[in-house]
């Protein structure tokens, strides 16, 4: 499915193709952004959950 | 002589198989003991909290023997010797400190009842003589009463179903009959039924997410797979609480959501997305996901595609073919990974605690509560005991409905 789509795809399979590839990326950005967005607040030095400037 | 060695052959392959059952035993013992050390008993250490309670019977052992001698209907109070017999009982329990145990435990049942008990104790324990009756009156005029007798006498027995009533939202009055709670103290169900509601939005999320991600990895390249599945392990390696804290930053007032949407001009006002439900359910869709993509992906992985080729090939359309062939044969993976979401949902406490508001928190809120705060210990056992009941009951309609075979994890 990663490959280049076989000759026969129908354009409503390649249109699903595409929703499906940006379903999971929306998802794996779900997954992972909440994990990455911690980091920058390692490098404040507020008490609180600001990001620094 | 055949049939002499047949015997002999079938004895050594028997006590072969008794030695080795033996080892098999001595091997699992330290697990064994390991599992009811550790999980056994303080499981039932709880149960036998939510029904066991002998603070009145050990402490006021010779009021319960009076009233039990007495055995008078319910609406009169007791005669002179049960005051008696609570004036010596009181004497040693203030010798004893215990007064104070006891106080607290008849408050549960009657708030205002520590107090009136506590003043008793006090003038009890200056006072040599009777008559106690009147003596009794004049600490407090309750005492007069039947209410304060009547929740003595249900509290009698060392095991009774008083935590359990009051897990129901009912109690026992002083009249022994069982009422439900006053309008305003009837809060279990509807928390049993918000934890219910939120447990089961949070497996369909983690369904509806979950089912079209492990699909894409299951029919990717191993090379690809594997990489996009370090962005599913990631989080799932991170702790639960960076992780509640993590959507603390992302969604509160001046966090990344709201900037973001301002600076864009989408919005002028901040969103309202932390401190009420759909803080509570994206934070914990998040932390749950993964434990519903492992098991999908896991199963989806070991469908042939030759099945869903032969389908197509046989004439079935594409929906049929993935309806009645493919998904089909997920259903295992579905079903753990569901399963798994929903009961590690149903017992969920920080993140709840750390990102809903006042009506958004869960059982496990209450019995945390009861346990530290309001000192109840019995009520937080009754009510840890019926979550654990409405698991087991949930556990076995699935298996019933899903069969014993239907479950694969990892």
């Amino acid at each position: 499915m990663s490959a280049a789509l076989p000759l026969y795809t129908t354009p409503l399979q390649r249109i699903g193709h595409w929703i499906l590839w940006i379903f999971c990326a929306t998802v794996l950005i779900f997954l992972i952004a909440p994990v990455l967005v911690v980091v920058p607040l390692a490098f404040n030095n507020e008490p609180y959950f600001h990001f620094p400037r | 002589m055949v049939a002499d060695s047949t015997t002999a052959l079938g004895q050594r392959l028997r006590k072969a198989e008794r030695r080795g059952h033996f080892w098999a035993y001595v091997l699992i013992a330290p697990l064994f003991l390991f599992v009811a050390l550790s999980f056994i008993v303080p499981l039932g250490t709880v149960l036998l909290n939510s029904v066991y309670d002998p603070i009145i019977p050990d402490n006021l052992s010779r009021t319960v023997r009076a009233l039990d001698a007495w055995n008078g209907p319910r609406d009169q109070v007791p005669p002179e010797p049960v005051f008696a017999a609570l004036a010596q009982d009181l004497k040693i329990a203030v010798q004893e400190q215990k007064a104070g145990a006891i106080a607290n435990r008849l408050n549960i049942e009657e708030s205002g009842l520590r107090t009136i008990f506590m003043r008793a104790a006090r003038r009890v324990a200056a006072q040599e003589e009777g008559p106690w009756a009147p003596f009794f009156e004049a600490a407090d005029p309750a005492w007069a009463q039947p209410l304060i007798w009547g929740n003595i006498r249900n509290l009698a027995e060392p095991t009774h179903s008083l935590f359990f009533l009051s897990a129901l939202d009912s109690r026992r009055l002083a009249d022994a009959s069982v009422a439900p709670q006053p309008e305003d103290q009837r809060i279990h169900i509807t928390i049993y039924l918000r934890t219910l509601g939120v447990a089961l939005t949070v497996t369909l999320a983690c369904l509806a997410l979950g089912f079209p991600l492990a699909y894409l990895l299951a029919h990717l390249r191993d090379k690809t797979a594997n990489l996009l599945l370090i962005l599913v392990l990631l989080p799932f390696w991170t702790s639960l609480l960076v992780r509640t804290t993590a959507w603390m930053v992302v969604l509160q007032k001046e966090g990344v959501i709201n900037s973001l949407l301002q600076a864009v001009g989408l919005i002028t006002e901040p969103l309202p997305l932390v401190f009420n439900r759909f803080g509570v359910v994206a934070a914990m869709t998040h932390i749950l996901l993964p434990f519903m993509i492992l098991p999908m992906y896991s199963v989806m992985r070991q469908i042939p595609a030759s099945y869903v080729r032969a389908a197509r090939s046989l004439g079935a359309s594409p929906s049929t073919a993935f309806l009645r062939v493919y998904l089909p044969q997920c259903i295992p993976g579905i079903g753990a990974g569901a399963l798994l979401v929903f009961i590690l949902a149903l017992g969920y406490y920080i993140t709840p605690a750390l990102l809903g508001g006042s009506t958004d928190q869960m059982i496990s809120y209450f019995v945390a509560d009861n346990m530290g705060r309001s000192l109840n210990w019995g009520l937080a056992s009754a009510l840890a005991a019926i979550l654990l009941a409405a698991v087991l009951v949930l556990y076995a309609i699935y298996d019933r409905i899903a069969g014993p075979g239907n479950l694969k994890l990892g």
